[in-house]
């Protein structure tokens, strides 16, 4: 009996696993732009199959949880490494205190396989315009560290999205961490939209951010996804929370400028129009909702 | 969990054991692609890019040069008649001149290996002339539309006419008009279409994923002509069919078998989840422009529809399905005037076909909807409106049909109204803020059999020398359960073990023909003649038990696996001792069993008369919290009364009907294939969205048992109904939370936010 597939078989690639990150750019330097890079594999698989990539060599990332894995806190930041799966994330207590919002949008991302295999690293990396973890990390401020033969660099996570399916890394670079500032009194949340309740891709997601004091918002950031060729700060939304009274009306006014802020275009999953107003009404909950679980007053 | 306790978790957790659960929870069970031998072949379809065109040439040279391509077969490679189809043979195989949908078949690559194969299919040159094309009914059927076929764009037109709607609806002092619009389905099942054949003396075996083996033996034998005279025809283990599964086979089986013959090796066809999105017929899109009368007292006493379905490229079974949309469309009740006419369009779309409801859906959304609009507009509760009407034993139908007996559709919406609070529910109302909640009713019927045919079976069980009893008929397994209540019937009726009993896997060599597995008629059907063949053997081996046990016959009774004296618990004699006595008297123990079912008196041209023996019913109500703001639909509780008749099986009674809930509310919420210039936009799981358990409410079953006199123990057929009423339900739900109807589905969250604008009067 012989097995079958569907489709036919995957062109052959060579498979690389290096065990040290010296390695890793040993192989990327080498293979360069043939190469792709393989880490959870929920996207990489998906699109071997599909033949949108073809690549000579896949370079695994898998032996390098010690280097680029892991979730800590020291010095103020909250590190994540780019290898951790959402899973992990979900399921940390580091996270769930310092960045709600992406736990939220972690525990959303895809189903339980999905959760188990994908890291965040690739999520940012495939730079899918509706990336759940984007507009909870836009939103916290992060940034992220990119590893190269030549050393390090870091840039705040909206810079590595360039357009849709396309990011910033150069060949023979890897992400290996996502920082995040470690403040007690922020506070996060994050929701999404989408045509059933679970696996399934978000016609839109917004995550605000904020800090509270007296009635009033210290800084607060909105950022969303699947409302533009990447996700996005949602720029005069966040700058009308900085500073500004913490009420029902102000939240309205924020969100009615998320709406504004929301560039979507319309496709299978909802057209423009519907998307502008599924973020206003989101931002708005979610506004309304940091509000109720304010304990400053 | 040990593999014991896991089996009696799994099997036993009610009493039944469902016969094929382990091995498919288990991943034993063998599905077509899980038999391919070394030396098969790969067989892959060409298929056109575009919605109309002409073929002006089809150049296989170059494919034919293709490293490991064993045979390039096109329209002239077909042995036999090259044209199949259900009720009109207008479906090429493979298309000769012309192409109608994107996705026809051109032509077949026959190789070595899947690459080799898909290699050939892009190396095959197709020179096309691209025609003008219709994608709506609506186009296709106005004068000088480009014509789809030689005999024009009308499918098919079907016709009610009882009483007289025009005087019925000038008498009426409330008439609410509407029109009203259903989706494109895909079936989605979890196994796509596959075929496995094999060269013979003579002919083809053919081993494949489908509903029908003798229908598909049909279709093969049309294909090969005399080349092949002997044609076999074995269904493999099938993942799920949904009424797809009716005649797409067809096609991929005598491919399959082309491939086969053509090279003398066995030849494999199996679609990928894109090609099995991209060929099979799906559900029928239908328009439903309706208009109803009512008297203030609550009576209907009108019903008028012209109805328009989207029929695709080719007829499949569409002239069928509009039939049942239209006989069923004044719905469950009593209505004196009727007038209702339908027409099915070609169109260059892709086909449209059988789909478990069958027409129902469709006609009970808009039949439903309208119920509760006529119900507003006389400002009675929806159920007391149905109540005011329904059908009872003995009423006319609005076909004209005096109803007999066994009619429990009163006590479905009785039960059904109860047991969902239905009465406070109303009386509390929607609320005021962002959610609001909102309770619909929904009604289905469902005429036994096949509707507007004659119908019959014949089916045979057989005791073989160790004891075992052998059940054999056409009517497939594709995940209904109905193999386990085959053995449950012949189990009750002979008072054996159930792991006696063996349901046969169809193949036309072995089995009689029992009709197709399509109409929920197999318990009905199927079951019957299997009923009726088991007591021809019962009433064989009571004879013999009376000259063993010294008694006359008609004291003996079956049970506990043995031939009981009646009243004399002691005198038996255990069910292997009585076979080999049988075996001892060279008794041969195989009957048949056969019923049938004569063509109704119905008037095509006048459009009444009769059409069932009997009736099934089901209701629904459905509860949902709507987000205003987000136009979100939850359902939050469900319950589905169904009158089947007699249960045979319980458990698989209440699946059948949850599992066609599940399948329903994916309908009425999400489920729409979408098209643009016949190009199929969402043909994968990522796009054409069907429910998870999320979304997915706990689904109370309610059982109103209203035997028949015709099927086995009095039961009717429960396959289908359970998706039927589900998109009315959730509508009227909808309804009831918002004040106003939609008449358009699904449900999804932008097309409820837009019509809570549109009403509301922002843009």
């Amino acid at each position: 009996m012989k097995s079958f597939q569907y489709l036919a078989p995957i062109p052959r690639f060579e498979y690389l696993a290096p065990t040290t990150l010296s390695e890793v750019f040993e192989v990327l330097a080498v293979h360069g732009k043939d190469a792709a890079i393989i880490a959870g594999g929920t996207d990489l698989t998906v699109a071997l199959k599909e033949r949108t990539v073809a690549p000579k060599v896949v370079i695994d990332l898998r032996h390098l949880r010690s280097d680029i894995g892991g979730i800590s806190v020291g010095n103020g930041v909250l590190c994540i490494g780019a290898l951790a799966t959402f899973s992990e994330i979900e399921e940390s207590p580091l996270v769930r205190r310092y960045a709600n919002a992406l736990r939220e949008a972690s525990a959303n991302v895809g189903t339980l396989q999905i959760r188990t295999l994908a890291t965040l690293g690739g999520n940012l990396a495939t730079a899918s315009p509706a990336a759940d973890s984007a507009p909870p990390l836009i939103a916290l401020g992060a940034d992220v560290t990119i590893l190269s033969r030549s050393g390090k660099r870091t840039l705040p996570v909206q810079s590595i999205f360039t357009g849709p399916k396309r990011n910033s890394l150069q060949v023979g670079e890897i992400i290996s961490s996502v920082e995040i500032p470690a403040i007690e009194e922020v506070r996060s949340v994050w929701t999404r939209a989408a045509v059933r309740n679970e696996n399934v891709l978000s016609a839109v997601s917004v995550a605000v951010v904020a800090t509270l004091h007296d009635g009033r918002f210290g800084a607060g950031r909105v950022a969303l996804g699947a409302v533009a060729p990447t996700p996005i700060l949602a720029e005069t939304a966040s700058g009308a929370m900085a500073g500004s009274e913490a009420n029902a009306e102000q939240a309205e006014k924020v969100a009615a400028l998320a709406g504004e802020d929301a560039k979507p275009i319309s496709d299978i999953r909802a057209s423009a129009r519907y998307r502008k107003r599924l973020v206003h009404v989101l931002t708005r909950r979610l506004i309304i909702q940091l509000l109720s679980e304010d304990r400053t007053r | 969990m040990t593999e014991q306790r896991l089996e009696e978790s799994l099997l036993r957790s009610k009493g039944v054991t469902r016969i094929d659960a382990l091995e498919k929870a288990t991943g034993e069970t063998k599905y077509t692609t899980d038999n391919i031998h070394e030396d098969a072949l790969y067989v892959r379809v060409v298929r056109s890019p575009h919605p109309h065109a002409l073929i002006r040439r089809i150049d296989v040279s170059a494919a034919e040069r293709v490293q490991g391509v064993v045979k390039v077969a096109t329209a002239r490679s077909v042995p036999g008649s090259n044209y199949i189809g259900y009720v009109v043979q207008d479906r090429p195989l493979l298309c000769p001149d012309k192409v109608r949908f994107v996705g026809d078949s051109v032509a077949l690559v026959v190789a070595d290996t899947p690459e080799s194969a898909e290699l050939g299919v892009q190396a095959v040159r197709v020179d096309y002339e691209q025609l003008p094309a219709v994608f709506t009914p609506e186009e296709a059927l106005r004068p000088g539309a480009p014509a789809i076929h030689v005999s024009g764009n009308l499918t098919a037109r079907h016709l009610v006419n009882f009483g007289d709607a025009p005087k019925g609806l000038a008498k009426a002092d409330s008439v609410v008009r509407g029109v009203y619009r259903t989706p494109v389905q895909e079936h989605a099942y979890l196994e796509t279409e596959a075929a496995l054949a094999y060269p013979k003396k003579d002919g083809v075996v053919v081993l494949g994923s489908m509903q029908n083996p003798f229908m598909v033996k049909k279709a093969v034998s049309t294909v090969m002509g005399g080349a092949a005279p002997n044609v076999r025809i074995i269904q493999a283990p099938t993942g799920g069919g949904f009424g797809a599964k009716q005649d797409a086979p067809d096609e991929v089986c005598a491919m399959a078998a082309l491939g086969a013959w053509l090279t003398k090796r066995p030849a494999l066809l199996a679609f990928s989840r894109k090609e099995s999105a991209a060929f099979h017929p799906k559900r029928h899109p239908m328009t439903f422009e309706r208009e109803m009368g009512v008297t203030s007292n609550g009576k209907i006493i009108a019903v008028r529809a012209r109805i328009l379905g989207d029929g695709g490229a080719y007829a499949s079974l569409s002239e069928r399905v509009l039939f049942v949309a239209v006989i069923v469309a004044a719905g469950p009740y009593v209505v004196p005037n009727v007038h209702v006419e339908g027409e099915v369009a070609y169109t260059n779309n892709v086909p449209t076909g059988a789909f478990r409801g069958f027409g129902k859906p469709q006609a009970s959304f808009a039949a439903e909807l309208q119920m509760d609009e006529a119900a507003e507009s006389i400002g009675i509760d929806p159920v007391e409106f149905r109540l005011l009407n329904v059908l009872r034993e003995g009423a006319i139908t609005p076909t004209g049909q005096i109803l007999p007996g066994g009619v429990g559709l009163e006590e479905c919406i009785i039960k059904a109204s109860e047991a969902s609070g239905w009465e406070s529910k109303r009386r509390a109302g929607p609320g005021t803020g962002t959610k609001r909640r909102g309770i619909g009713m929904a009604c289905t019927i469902h005429p036994e059999g096949l509707n507007g045919e004659a119908d019959a079976a014949t089916a045979s069980v057989e005791i073989t020398e160790e004891g075992r009893v052998l059940v054999k008929s056409s009517l497939t397994e594709y995940g209904q359960g109905i193999h386990t209540g085959f053995v449950s019937i012949v189990s009750r009726v002979l008072g054996t073990r159930p792991d006696r009993a063996e349901v046969i896997l169809p193949d036309t060599d072995l089995v009689p023909d029992s009709g197709p597995t399509v109409a929920s008629r197999s318990t009905v059907f199927g079951g019957k003649a299997i009923l009726l063949a088991a007591e021809k053997l019962r009433q064989k081996l009571s004879l013999v038990a009376s000259d063993m046990l010294s008694c006359p016959a008609e004291e003996i009774s079956f049970e506990e696996d043995s031939a009981v004296r009646l009243g004399h618990k002691n005198e038996r004699v255990g069910f292997a001792e009585l076979v080999a006595e049988c075996q001892r008297r060279r008794m041969s123990l195989k009957e048949e069993g056969k019923v049938f079912k004569p063509l109704p008196l119905w008037d095509m041209s006048a459009g009444h008369g009769d059409l069932a023996p009997s009736y099934a019913f089901g209701v629904h109500v459905a509860e949902v919290e709507v987000d205003t703001e987000l136009g979100k639909v939850d359902v939050i509780n469900y319950i589905a009364a169904h009158d089947s008749g007699t249960v045979v099986v319980r458990e698989q009674y209440e699946s059948q009907i949850i599992g066609g809930v599940a399948q329903g509310l994916g309908y009425a919420l999400m489920e729409e294939l979408i098209l643009k210039d016949g190009v199929i936009r969402n043909k994968t799981f990522l796009d054409y969205h069907i429910p998870t358990a999320a979304d997915v409410p706990t689904i109370k079953t309610i059982i109103v048992e209203a035997p028949d006199e015709f099927g086995p123990f009095g039961a009717k057929g429960v396959g289908e109904a359970g998706i039927e009423p589900v998109a009315g339900a959730v509508g009227n739900a909808i309804y009831n939370a918002l004040g106003f109807p939609i008449r358009r589905f699904p449900f999804t969250p932008e097309r409820v936010s837009e019509a809570i604008d549109e009403r509301s009067g922002r843009t």
